[in-house]
């Protein structure tokens, strides 16, 4: 290469790396996932989320069964909030623990207690929560979740523990 | 003019030679310099964007912010490594893929030169990204390093084929490393090298389902894609069909072999339209003798004279297990050529002067530029070095066409006159060897050289074109790295 194309590439080098440096701070942790909003259905009334991370199974809330209308056509008082935490569950890259709230039988909220994910696979799980929240259950299609797996894996693993919990 | 001959008698005497005129309006000057030269720049430039894109494409994603801790720091230093030196690693691969653009531009030696170059830096950055990598997750799973290793590759069957992938790797580079290559022979080095590809393949599938790089990420996977594609059809095109399809096309027969010296033999090839080949003097073809014990094996062999519509004639040191095997083909077998490869030919020439020099066995494509080199008489020299006449195959044919054309032709035969020279002891010692030079040469500093010779010799040659004033631009030598 000549002095001339040498000098050229090395500005360039360096002006990329400035740039790419500068917008990697603006950017999400990872670009794997067009990061999608957060589930802003969010039930206001949702009950404080564990603070202690406790891996064994939780039994706190005092009103595990009541006797929820199915087909009320009118709900004239509040139904009730339930939360249940998952297990952790360890996987390849890190561990995965959450904790579901049910208004009534709507889940209305994951919390990600631990999104253990090294190189920025932790992205996935916003969109996770935003697919199991649609969905309203512990199936739903993964499919175009490319690039996480295992993450995926794990979500599935600790959403359905905590579903069966209720 | 053809030169189909029939040829009963292998009698050198009884050929009568015949001589391809040359081009006379080869171009020349300083402007085909710079033409070439941009488009060196243009190749380095562009496999130096891709390197450069790769790690954007890593920063863009929060790369650089991503790194809080030892653990993610070694995260950064695996993803970096790995998209680093994976896109090294197909730019290595492209380089001996022997695509005539790159050929043209860079000659088979420079780039085969800058393939083994590439070899240690890429197993260095593959180390780095497999220690990070299982040193990472061993933190984060708290468990130790090789019991990590191990429960990586059993859980994850990926991390199987990616650690057979640097395992081979491993052994590639080992058995191409200077003191291993000279104590295996060629077919394990062979043999081994083919390893690579599978290595290549085998880390792919890693790469897009474990790896946070390319899956799901339509920009990386777009480039990737390409990149991978474009160096697997060059190579499949160029180094494994073209040749066996053009060889078929153009019936490429051995014609006859005819000893040249006490170690040179020439070896006839007959075919149709072999003027579609393109080959320039100074240029070599890959040659591979189609029969059941040596159709795996290939020969770099030089063209010994201008090729012509229906024949091309390469001539070969009688050095090496091959000796036998070369004298002895029947004419009538099929062979399979690969080529034309190199760059030692009038396309970099920019003078009118030409000094073409040869040593021992560097005389073929030296006589087959002397055959196409276009001059005035006067404008050209050649200077060929022997040890003794014996040695000295196609002396006559060169002082053939020196008489014809008007060409100054030297043979300096007898050995060395001492260390480090390139002259024999016949030239005196009262001059140094550039001295000599331009003695032999005046207008050396104003000349195009050409020099084929035993290493040494060209690197002596070249030490010597220095101190006479000839620019570097000016001075062509092709070597066989092989």
């Amino acid at each position: 290469m000549r002095k001339s194309t040498q000098v050229l590439m090395g500005a360039l080098s360096l002006v990329s790396v400035a740039v790419g440096v500068e917008i990697g701070a603006t950017a999400k942790p990872s670009g794997i996932f067009t990061p999608s909003p957060t589930p802003t259905t969010t039930d206001p009334t949702t009950t404080p989320k564990p603070t202690t991370p406790n891996p064994t199974p939780t039994s706190p809330t005092p009103k595990p069964t009541t006797p929820t209308p199915k087909p009320t056509p009118k709900p004239t008082k509040p139904p009730a909030v339930v939360s249940h935490q998952s297990n952790a569950v360890s996987y390849r890259f890190g561990t995965v623990q959450l904790t579901v709230t049910k208004t009534g039988t709507k889940i209305t909220d994951i919390n990600m207690d631990r999104a253990g994910a090294t190189n920025g696979r932790a992205a996935s799980f916003p969109y996770l929560v935003s697919l199991a929240l649609q969905a309203q259950s512990g199936s739903f299609d993964t499919s175009m979740m490319s690039g996480a797996t295992y993450s995926t894996d794990a979500f599935m693993q600790a959403l359905n523990n905590a579903l069966g919990k209720f | 003019m053809t030169s189909i001959q029939t040829r009963q008698d292998t009698g050198r005497a009884n050929r009568p030679l015949v001589l391809v005129e040359p081009n006379p309006k080869a171009r020349l000057g300083q402007s085909k310099l710079r033409k070439f030269l941009r488009a060196q720049d243009i190749l380095e430039s562009l496999g130096w964007l891709t390197i450069l894109f790769v790690i954007f494409t890593f920063l863009i994603d929060g790369g650089a912010q991503e790194i809080k801790d030892f653990p993610t720091t070694l995260g950064a230093i695996d993803r970096i490594s790995a998209l680093v030196a994976t896109d090294l690693l197909l730019i290595q691969t492209l380089l001996i893929s022997r695509v005539p653009w790159l050929e043209k531009i860079y000659g088979h030696d420079r780039a085969t030169l800058t393939h083994k170059r590439l070899g240690k830096p890429i197993l260095y950055l593959v180390i780095v990204h497999f220690v990070a990598v299982v040193w990472s997750y061993s933190i984060a799973d708290s468990k130790n390093v090789v019991d990590e290793l191990f429960s990586m590759i059993a859980t994850i069957p990926d991390l199987l084929f990616a650690t057979i992938a640097f395992v081979l790797m491993i052994l590639v580079v080992i058995t191409s490393i200077k003191i291993t290559r000279s104590r295996i022979s060629y077919e394990a080095w062979y043999i081994v090298h083919l390893f690579a590809y599978g290595a290549v393949m085998l880390a792919i599938p890693h790469q897009i389902n474990v790896g946070t790089d390319i899956a799901g990420k339509p920009v990386a996977q777009f480039f990737w894609i390409t990149a991978y594609l474009f160096v697997g059809m060059n190579i499949l095109w160029f180094r494994l069909l073209s040749p066996i399809v053009l060889s078929g096309i153009h019936g490429l027969k051995v014609s006859d072999t005819v000893p040249e010296s006490t170690d040179a033999t020439s070896i006839y090839i007959s075919g149709r339209k072999l003027k579609s080949f393109q080959a320039k003097s100074g240029q070599f073809f890959i040659l591979r003798i189609i029969t059941p014990s040596q159709w795996w094996r290939a020969h770099p062999f030089s063209l010994s004279a201008a090729p012509k519509d229906g024949e091309l004639r390469f001539t070969i040191g009688n050095r090496g297990d091959d000796t036998e095997l070369i004298q002895s083909i029947k004419p009538g077998t099929r062979v399979i050529l690969e080529g034309p490869y190199g760059v030692f030919t009038e396309s970099r020439r920019i003078q009118d002067n030409v000094v073409l020099i040869a040593a021992g066995i560097g005389a073929p494509p030296i006589r087959a530029l002397a055959e196409n080199i276009a001059g005035e008489p006067g404008e050209v020299s050649i200077i060929y070095r022997v040890r003794s006449k014996s040695d000295a195959a196609l002396a006559e044919e060169l002082s053939e066409i020196a008489k014809r054309r008007g060409f100054t032709l030297h043979v300096l035969e007898g050995s060395r006159r001492f260390e480090n020279s390139w002259l024999p002891t016949s030239v005196g010692a009262d001059q140094t060897d550039d001295e000599k030079l331009i003695d032999l040469c005046p207008k050396i500093a104003k000349s195009d050289v050409f020099i084929c010779g035993p290493s040494a010799f060209t690197r002596a040659v070249e030490k010597s074109l220095q101190l006479a004033g000839t620019p570097k631009h000016q001075i062509h030598s092709e070597e066989f790295a092989w």
